[in-house]
């Protein structure tokens, strides 16, 4: 084994990342290199230097003296929950609108024209009645011109398919 | 209760479900800044700061990772943040170092022996504090903090095999500063 490798090793086996067998080539490698059992040393006693096993606590009243900081910026974000529930709720309005989008374009058309009669009858207005208004008119130049208008009008009162 | 139920409870803005975890990860978060700083009012500070950033940053959370792993790379941040802004990467010259060491031999010399390791730490720490950050911060979190590889790779956002390696090169610059002031009382035979 070369210390390069077996310096790799070293550190992989401080902290428990070394299988077995390395383990136990590593071992084999230290027993003959004076230099990498240095090396170990100086890691082990690294390690052992830095590591805190402990946390340490802050000072009391951490979390009381966090907590008017937090309604400040509270404060400065009325809108932190509310942004939130928006957020949800961009979600469900999407699915909302293509659900309606949906119902509008496979529901069945209706065209609701209407007959001639029929619009005559919305109007109030009485078919025979008007006919016979023309019939009835005594200067036979107006009766002829009330019926030129009358067929001229006939066309757009005309049944649509 | 449950963290992934008090962390929905907080989202939805509960102060008490939110007060619980400060209360649950306060000891970490400024122990972490402590290590940084070695300075109790600013790890303080930085603490606090940590967790004003978690609570608005909350809302955002999807859970992505452990609620405790997206605190600390909160926390990990804001701390390198701060250290940027204090300039505080600069190199520790080796004769600064044999300074310190010889101060901490004469230390242990005259007070009792439990003071050596405490004064040895501290000449470590301060090395520590003066290799480049991504070394500086790797150690903390692995040999100060304990964290496991897995977390700090998801923490620092970089792969298990960089954490391997960048952590061998840190020990390595470490040991190079510190080396002859290791060795005789390590104590350590077998690996």
């Amino acid at each position: 084994m070369r210390c390069k490798k077996a310096e790799q090793w070293i550190n992989r086996r401080v902290d428990d990342r070394l299988d077995r067998a390395r383990t136990a080539a590593l071992e084999k490698h230290l027993a003959a290199c004076s230099g990498c059992r240095r090396t170990a040393q100086e890691v082990r006693s690294l390690v052992a230097l830095l590591r805190r096993d402990t946390d340490v606590e802050p000072a009391p009243g951490f979390l009381a003296r966090l907590q008017p900081r937090l309604r400040e910026e509270r404060a400065l974000v009325p809108l932190l929950v509310w942004e939130r529930w928006c957020l949800r709720a961009v979600p469900v309005f999407l699915s909302l609108v293509l659900v309606l989008v949906g119902l509008v374009a496979l529901g069945p058309s209706e065209t609701t024209t209407l007959t001639q009669s029929e619009t005559l009858l919305l109007e109030n207005r009485i078919p025979l009645t008007e006919t016979q208004r023309l019939f009835d008119t005594a200067k036979s130049e107006d009766r002829n011109m009330m019926l030129i208008f009358a067929s001229l009008e006939a066309p757009a009162a005309r049944r649509l398919p | 209760m449950d963290e992934r139920k008090l962390v929905r409870l907080a989202q939805d803005g509960s102060e008490e479900a939110f007060a619980s975890l400060v209360r649950a990860y306060q000891a970490r978060v400024y122990s972490m800044a402590l290590n940084f700083t070695r300075n109790r009012e600013v790890a303080d500070d930085l603490a606090q700061e940590v967790f004003l950033k978690t609570y608005l940053a909350l809302p955002k959370f999807r859970f992505h990772s452990e609620f405790g792993t997206w605190l600390y790379r909160i926390a990990v941040n804001h701390i390198k943040d701060y250290l940027r802004r204090k300039g505080r990467a600069k190199e520790v010259p080796l004769d600064d170092v044999r300074e310190i060491a010889n101060a901490g031999e004469e230390e242990t010399l005259v007070r009792e022996k439990e003071r050596s390791a405490e004064a040895r730490r501290g000449l470590v720490l301060k090395v520590l504090q003066a290799l480049p950050e991504k070394y500086r911060v790797i150690l903390t979190l692995r040999d100060i903090q304990g964290m496991p590889y897995d977390q700090i790779a998801s923490v620092l956002k970089i792969s298990p095999g960089t954490v391997d390696s960048r952590l061998h090169r840190a020990r390595k610059m470490l040991r190079l500063k510190l080396g002859p002031y290791l060795t005789p009382e390590g104590g350590y035979d077998a690996v």
